[in-house]
């Protein structure tokens, strides 16, 4: 399934935090949304998944606008792995996860074989079977950030949003979190901190920069060390090697 | 029950020859002043009050106090009144139109009382505090002497025997001693009566005086109504306390229940005498009571058995009149 | 797991709760021997016995004062249990109760309103009671509309605008007392907020449980949703809810609730914030089991404390909002002793 975003202004009070973006994932493809802090990524994002709604634009979801699909409509299409907090409440991984087939079901509905099914099948994809029963806030960052995206998994849509996924997460897990989103076959728009792991995993990089995208491409035609220099405000050295490309960052 | 009535009748003659008598042993009273009584400030410990002579300048406050300024005649030493819950009765009437009663607050704040100047402030216990008329001891350290009915004073008992007292204390106040006593012996004739009857009885009946509410069962056998009740010697519904369930009333089973009422003018007057004796005779969980099926409900109102001061003796006979009835008719 | 909370627990809760009423139904200030209590029960249910069981005082201490004020206890149980789940989710915090969000203060001012200054003499003999639903429902109203100002209700606004409208109530109803003289109303006044469910009658069950029972079913049907509100806006909505109108709805049901509650027993505290919390600890946050094991736990608890409160003091019955707090605020003290809590919302 295709998302794209059309002339996407965003307003608060006076200030202009988007001014004009377009944006187009292609079905299937790995879309990294990369920029510095305050560049408006996470609004890019949160328009996306229905969190804020735009001041000007709209998105497309297959040439249908997201804003003719009710919530729950959307939440079949679109999953989203973002920040969490769940202020002195507690509910299992599993109770979780199962929280993912929930735009799946009717008030009435139960949850049923199918759904316990898909809900081990995520947990098992993310490496967080062996924590089944276990509570959700005993749990480290990470392991919490892996029970979100297996949520995410669980509501078996065609578009995944992260949200800068890997906050919390140690290398090996951001490696293994990147990878299992990269198989999961569906529309991936992420807002990725880390360069090199943007470079390695995405199909094509969105730079944003004060609100307007600054850049947009494969990888290894997108970043450049004037780009970073510009956007980032760092110095850094270029190393490639056929596709592939490396930062490496200097004072 | 059997009713003989000649032995009280023939005993109430005999005790009004005796007090009349009393009355006339009484001493002229030139040298009647100075008077010391004792009443109570506003935490409830007593003091003594000390009067040079009659009180010219008196504040009364509550049914109780306009009343007992009326029915010893001594409505021309009132500068105002306050706070009615009852219709004044018709004999008090023309008395009550010389107590320049004000009808704008219930009662004045401290400030319009000092305007007002008054050398006696006479109210009920609960009215001294320091957001209504102020306190006993401000008061009398002012020059201004207080009297508050004993039984609304805070902690004590609440007897039948204060309200007599505090009659009586009036009367010596303003040297009306005769009339005073004279109110307080016809209402012991009315008790001795009375006492007399419950005594011919065989089986002494258990009676309540109660209110029924939404979702409990107000008992007034634990304070004076209780009291008079005791001193008439009858059966007073006793394990029962304040604030009662449905139940516990149906477990005593009263001979004779008394619903309590307040016919405030305000607030439907007599309309809420049928309104409250409804609340019993109408709820089917009653139905099973000894005094409902035996028709023995009557009512009385609260103004008779709550500080009642010169309506004691309505209280008394009003509920003479449901043990007994057409005993004082 | 799942399974088991739902076809071991809920079906032994029913049980106990049929037992407890069995049991609390033979207990009272009046001796009635058990099968006494039990042929009047039959009688009135199937008409198994003989017609005198139809009158006198059996009867009338068993079915017509124990019994209703027992299933009274069970509707107002469940309705306040289930109202604190619901509020808890509603703000996101675990220490918000049924009459957070204005609720006790908009009915309280009702309370008086109708006691001091003799308004909603039309509705009769529970003026009180009316007036308190009145008041219970308009605040929540006025809560919704006032959170909705200068943009979308969120969980923390409607915090902010029944505190506020609290304060409100709270400040006119005080006048109100300070300027009233009439001691004795005062006094009824003060008792009405301590709860009693002394005022039970068939006729005002026959409208309080069915509707109780309603509502708790929707509540349960709710369980997705109510999960999702603990996850906050951004993830419900990410899973398919837009939670802002599911709030107000919500609300307004748990209004109505606890308005009939209110009506029909004054104001019991405690048992809408200790059950949900309890059961928080014991069986965990899904909704799909909280909801039904607070709403029949709720249920036992108010019959348990109704039965105390009417033996606990030979010849008086003591208001049962002072039980339930005064069992329920040492749990919560040892509760809270016993965990750390976060107060984000």
């Amino acid at each position: 399934m295709e998302i794209s975003a059309e002339n996407i202004q965003v307003q608060f009070d006076k200030k202009e935090i988007l001014k004009g973006v377009d944006l187009v994932a292609r079905s299937g493809r790995f879309i990294g949304v990369v920029g510095p802090n305050g560049s408006g990524k996470s609004t890019l994002l949160k328009c996306i998944y229905r969190v804020l709604k735009p001041t000007k634009g709209a998105i497309y979801l297959d040439d249908v606008a997201l804003r003719n699909y009710s919530a729950k409509e959307a939440a079949k299409k679109i999953a989203v792995v973002a920040q969490h907090n769940l202020a002195g409440f507690d509910f299992t991984v599993q109770e979780m996860v199962l929280m993912g087939r929930a735009p799946h079901k009717n008030a009435l509905d139960r949850d049923n074989a199918h759904d316990y099914q898909i809900v081990d099948d995520a947990l098992k994809t993310t490496g967080m079977e062996a924590f089944k029963e276990r509570s959700f806030s005993s749990l480290s960052g990470g392991e919490q950030q892996r029970v979100i995206l297996a949520r995410a998994l669980a509501q078996q849509t065609p578009c995944l949003i992260l949200d800068e996924p890997t906050n919390h997460l140690d290398i090996r897990y951001q490696l293994q979190l990147m990878r299992i989103v990269k198989e999961s076959g569906c529309t991936i728009i992420s807002a990725i901190h880390d360069l090199n792991i943007a470079a390695r995993y995405c199909d094509e990089i969105y730079v944003l920069s004060k609100g307007c995208i600054r850049a947009h491409g494969a990888p290894h035609s997108v970043f450049t060390k004037e780009l970073i220099n510009e956007v980032f405000g760092v110095k850094a050295t270029l190393l490639r090697e056929q596709d592939e490309i490396f930062i490496v960052f200097r004072e | 029950m059997k009713r003989n009535l000649f032995v009280p009748v023939l005993l109430t003659i005999i005790i009004a020859l005796f007090s009349c008598f009393t009355v006339f042993a009484q001493e002229s009273a030139d040298d009647h002043y100075p008077v010391t009584i004792t009443n109570f400030n506003y935490a409830g410990d007593e003091i003594t009050l000390t009067f040079e002579k009659a009180p010219e300048r008196v504040l009364a406050v509550y049914q109780g106090s306009i009343e007992t300024m009326i029915a010893l005649g001594l409505e021309d030493h009132v500068i105002a009144s306050y706070g009615l819950d009852n219709k004044i009765k018709d004999e008090w009437q023309a008395g009550f139109e010389k107590m320049n009663y004000n009808d704008s607050s219930f009662a004045p704040d401290k400030e319009t009382v000092i305007m007002m100047n008054p050398d006696l402030i006479f109210s009920w216990g609960s009215l001294f505090g320091e957001k209504m008329l102020g306190d006993v001891d401000y008061w009398i350290s002012s020059g201004t002497n207080t009297y508050m009915n004993t039984n609304t004073r805070p902690g004590g008992n609440r007897l039948m025997e204060n309200e007599f007292t505090d009659i009586l204390n009036i009367g010596k106040i303003f040297n009306v001693e005769e009339k005073a006593q004279a109110l307080v012996d016809q209402m012991r004739n009315d008790l001795a009566v009375i006492r007399l009857a419950v005594e011919a009885e065989e089986e002494k009946p258990v009676v309540a005086i109660i209110r029924i509410r939404d979702s409990e069962i107000r008992n007034f056998g634990k304070e004076l109504a209780g009291d008079i009740l005791a001193n008439m010697g009858v059966e007073v519904m006793q394990s029962a306390e304040r604030y009662m369930g449905k139940e516990d009333l149906i477990n005593e089973n009263p001979d004779v229940i008394f619903i309590e009422y307040m016919p405030r003018p305000d607030k439907g007057g007599d309309a809420i005498r049928e309104e409250q004796l409804a609340k019993l005779l109408d709820d089917p969980s009653f139905a099973s009571l000894k005094a409902v099926q035996n028709k023995r409900v009557y009512t009385i109102m609260l103004g008779e058995i709550y500080a009642p001061a010169v309506r004691t003796g309505d209280g008394i006979r009003t509920i003479a009149n449901g043990l007994f009835p057409g005993i004082f008719d | 797991m799942k399974k088991r909370i739902n076809t071991i627990v809920l079906p032994v809760l029913v049980l106990v709760l049929g037992l407890s009423i069995l049991l609390a139904v033979t207990i009272g200030s009046v001796q009635i021997p058990f099968t006494d209590v039990y042929k009047v029960i039959l009688y009135e249910l199937f008409g198994i016995g003989s017609a005198e069981l139809a009158t006198g005082a059996v009867h009338d201490v068993v079915w017509l004062i124990r019994l209703p004020r027992l299933v009274l206890a069970v509707g107002v149980g469940m309705a306040l249990s289930i109202s604190g789940v619901v509020m808890q989710s509603i703000v996101r915090n675990p220490l918000a109760d049924p009459y957070i969000l204005g609720v006790s203060s908009g009915s309280y001012l009702g309370a008086v309103l109708a006691l001091l200054l003799g308004l909603g003499k039309m509705f009769g003999g529970n003026a009180v009671g009316v007036m308190a639903f009145i008041g219970a429902f308009i605040i929540s109203l006025a809560v919704v509309a006032l959170s909705n100002v200068g943009g979308k209700a969120s969980a923390v606004k409607l915090l902010l605008a029944g505190t506020a409208l609290s304060a409100v109530c709270s400040a006119f109803s005080n006048f109100i007392v300070y300027r009233a003289n009439d001691s004795n109303r005062i006094q009824i006044l003060v008792n009405w907020t301590m709860g009693s469910l002394g005022a039970a009658k068939w006729n005002i069950n026959a409208v309080v449980v069915p509707i109780v029972f309603v509502c708790a079913i929707f509540f349960w049907s709710q369980f997705r949703t109510l999960n999702l509100m603990l996850l906050g806006d951004e993830a419900a909505i990410s899973l398919g809810v837009d939670l802002y109108t599911r709030r107000i709805l919500y609300l307004l049901v748990s209004a109505l609730m606890v308005g009939l509650s209110v009506y029909s027993a004054g104001m019991i505290g405690f048992v809408g914030l200790i059950i949900p919390h309890a059961i928080r600890m014991i069986f965990g946050s899904d909704h799909r089991t909280l909801v039904p094991i607070c709403a029949l736990t709720g249920s036992i608890f108010l019959v348990w404390a109704d039965v105390l409160c009417r033996v606990i003091i030979r010849g008086a019955e003591l208001p049962i909002g002072i039980l339930t707090s005064m069992i329920g605020a040492p749990i919560f003290v040892y509760l809270m002793a016993r965990r750390k809590y976060s107060f984000g919302v």
